[in-house]
């Protein structure tokens, strides 16, 4: 396992086109030799990092080599991988060829492959084997993933959202598979609320505005589309005939219609589990699986990675069951300790008066310099009642959502408003614990505590609602407790612990 | 080689002032901003709204100059164990922070040009989940807490490896 492999020579091509194209741009109009001699020169120059960046696979680790002026040696030991990722792009498959991506259980530059490579599809279809069993993703490519079996999204699973294909979990049955109904109702309400909400908003003002000033609706138009439309259709585009499998510790996930994603992880690396339930789902009692893990949907900057699209709650059960039943807990989720309403509804309060306060000051000064304050009286009326009044409708629904449990490995965090997110995480995978009081709280014995853990993106802080100081120590003594249980053998304990002493 | 503390550890008096400082170099600005607006007040209208906002902002960073030293050292505490960095903290929230120590990756230790002046330093612990740090200690203290933390992040690298 130790021949040397250079980048496919489509990402060589890929790079000089576009290169080419945007200096061919700022060259517009100049006599033809220009553009020639500018293709000639950037193909001389990208051949020479091509050809000098090798990628080689030994038995514990992967070595990438670039000798281009400095020579520059990444080295990647197996048993720091938490995920192994191929990507085909339309490309990619016009070409024949797979991009590899191996990701590092680490928060540096988690959202982004420590290793990259592009080969042909031949050549990955006998390294990703390889590769899976050397950093122990062993499970292997279930026959029925295959790009011809993906099909048109026309499964049976398009019946019903997040069909059950197979009620034994079999290695080579997904545990989920989605067709194209489920990833348009994913895309449509299955992520961020907030970000539908805008956008729909945008989608109201260029409808207005199209009637009122076609100059403006251009611009609100492309807002729509890029806040709206773009990430709904990517969304559907990526999340096309979904499928999870689960094999041994391995989970598989395979998804895409235009670039196809096939991503392993082992069960071991996942930091946490969390149950989505954005707004709109909620209402319908459907809600997605995701996990944290490093790698894994890493081109998505901002939101934890899913694991399924939306399923019934009903099927929650099974979810969890088929794919992280080392996940599953057998302790209560209460909601938040009687006081808790102090420190919720505390910060609204104190937020409103301040925000009033500039309100009246703003109203002065607009008085004072253009004297016609009065024109908008009734802005600012709105203004004064809008706010504080979100403000306390955010604190009653949190007062009814936010939930924490605990039991003797993993603790389970209730948060959000409008989509909430349900964390389970076990001590061992805690960072850093982090307990903040405020004035309110330490009269009723409250805290509420940020949890850093390793995230897709990096590192990631949860945050839980109002609890009794003594569940919140009980946390940080169990984080403590459990933080070296798997990480570090029994005999370099007492190794080190003579050290301390 | 490393002491092991079961009491927490309280900040070097020597904190306060350089904490001061620092919040006088910002209070220094402000004054400035208010000066500026003040003497150019006649120029436009609403300068004199920049001079009454500089003026608010001025009192403000007094207010926190003289006493959020005091508090934040009187609510600082910190110790180190064989398992955990453990720092409680705060002016107004008050935070517990633990950093199990088999979660540590690096040990920085960072010094400004203000924290210089009184020998002090800050010891940045670096997870994979965020950074921890403990301010205001002395040179020698920082030094003495990076190295020893150091020394155990080695032997736990080293036992993984093994």
């Amino acid at each position: 396992m130790t021949q040397k492999y250079r980048n496919h020579p489509i990402v060589l091509l890929r790079s000089v086109l576009i290169t080419a194209f945007i200096l061919l741009l700022s060259t517009w109009g100049a006599p033809w030799f220009v553009p020639v001699a500018i293709v000639a020169v950037m193909a001389v120059i990208s051949v020479f990092p091509w050809y000098l960046t090798t990628f080689t696979l030994y038995d514990d680790h992967a070595l990438v080599e670039v000798t281009f002026i400095s020579k520059r040696r990444t080295i990647v030991p197996y048993g720091k991988v938490a995920s192994v990722n191929t990507v085909r792009t339309i490309l990619g498959r016009i070409a024949g060829c797979t991009t590899i991506q191996i990701n590092i259980n680490s928060s540096m530059n988690a959202a982004r492959p420590d290793v990259s490579f592009t080969l042909r599809d031949d050549i990955v279809a006998e390294l990703v084997p390889l590769l899976k069993y050397g950093t122990g993703i062993s499970g292997d490519a279930p026959e029925t993933a295959s790009e011809e079996d993906v099909g048109d999204g026309e499964s049976a699973a398009d019946e019903e959202p997040g069909e059950i294909v197979g009620k034994d979990v079999r290695e080579d049955v997904p545990v989920f598979q989605f067709g194209f109904a489920s990833a348009i109702i994913f895309g449509l309400v299955g992520s961020s609320t907030w970000s539908l909400i805008m956008s729909t908003l945008w989608g109201f003002i260029t409808v207005f505005s199209m009637f009122a000033d076609p100059a403006v609706s251009l611009m609100t138009l492309f807002m729509f589309i890029f806040t709206g439309i773009v990430p709904i259709v990517s969304s559907i585009l990526k999340h096309g005939n979904f499928r999870v499998y689960r094999s041994g510790t391995v989970i598989r996930m395979y998804y895409g219609m235009t670039t196809i994603f096939d991503t392993s992880f082992d069960v071991g690396k996942v930091n946490a589990v969390c149950v989505k339930r954005a707004f709109f789902p909620r209402l319908a009692h459907m809600c997605c699986l995701q996990a944290e893990v490093v790698g894994i949907n890493a081109d998505e900057k901002s939101t934890t990675p899913n694991v399924t699209l939306l399923i019934p709650e009903s099927r929650l059960d099974y979810a969890m069951r088929s794919l992280f039943p080392e996940f599953i807990t057998d302790y209560d989720v209460p909601k938040q300790p009687k006081g808790a309403e102090y420190p919720t509804f505390s910060m609204p309060t104190y937020v409103s008066l301040g925000y009033l306060a500039c309100l009246f000051v703003a109203y002065q000064v607009i008085d004072a310099l253009y004297g016609n304050a009065s024109d908008y009286l009734y802005a600012f009326i709105a203004a004064d009642i809008a706010v504080p009044l979100v403000l306390f409708v955010r604190g009653f629904y949190a007062l009814r959502i936010r939930r924490m449990g605990h039991g003797e490995t993993m603790f389970t965090s209730v948060n959000g408003i409008l989509d909430t997110s349900e964390y389970t995480m076990q001590y061992s995978k805690v960072q850093i614990s982090d307990c903040v009081a405020s004035p309110r709280c330490r009269k009723h014995g409250l805290v509420k505590m940020h949890v850093s853990l390793l995230s897709a993106q990096g590192e990631k802080r949860v945050t839980t609602g109002f609890f009794t100081e003594e569940e919140a120590e009980e946390i940080s003594r169990r984080t403590v407790e459990l933080s070296g249980h798997q990480l570090v053998k029994k005999d370099v304990s007492t190794d080190y612990s003579t050290v301390l002493t | 080689m490393i002491t092991v503390e079961t009491k927490y550890r309280t900040l070097n008096p020597k904190s306060k002032q350089s904490m001061r400082i620092g919040y006088s170099i910002i209070l220094a600005v402000c004054i400035i901003g208010a000066a500026i607006c003040f003497m150019l007040r006649d120029m436009e209208e609403g300068v004199i709204y920049g001079f009454y906002a500089f003026a608010a902002m001025s009192v403000l960073m007094l207010i926190i100059t003289i006493a959020f030293p005091k508090i934040f050292y009187d609510h600082y505490r910190y110790f180190i164990s064989e398992d955990r960095v453990d720092v409680r903290r705060g002016i107004f929230f008050l935070r517990h922070i633990v950093v199990p120590i088999e979660r540590i990756h690096q040990v920085e230790v960072v010094a400004g040009p203000v924290n210089r002046m009184f020998g002090l330093a800050d010891v940045h612990i670096t997870t994979a989940g965020g950074i921890a740090d403990i301010q205001y200690l002395e040179k020698e203290e920082a030094d003495r807490i990076a190295d020893e933390l150091n020394v155990i992040v080695d032997r736990i690298v080293r036992g993984q490896r093994e």
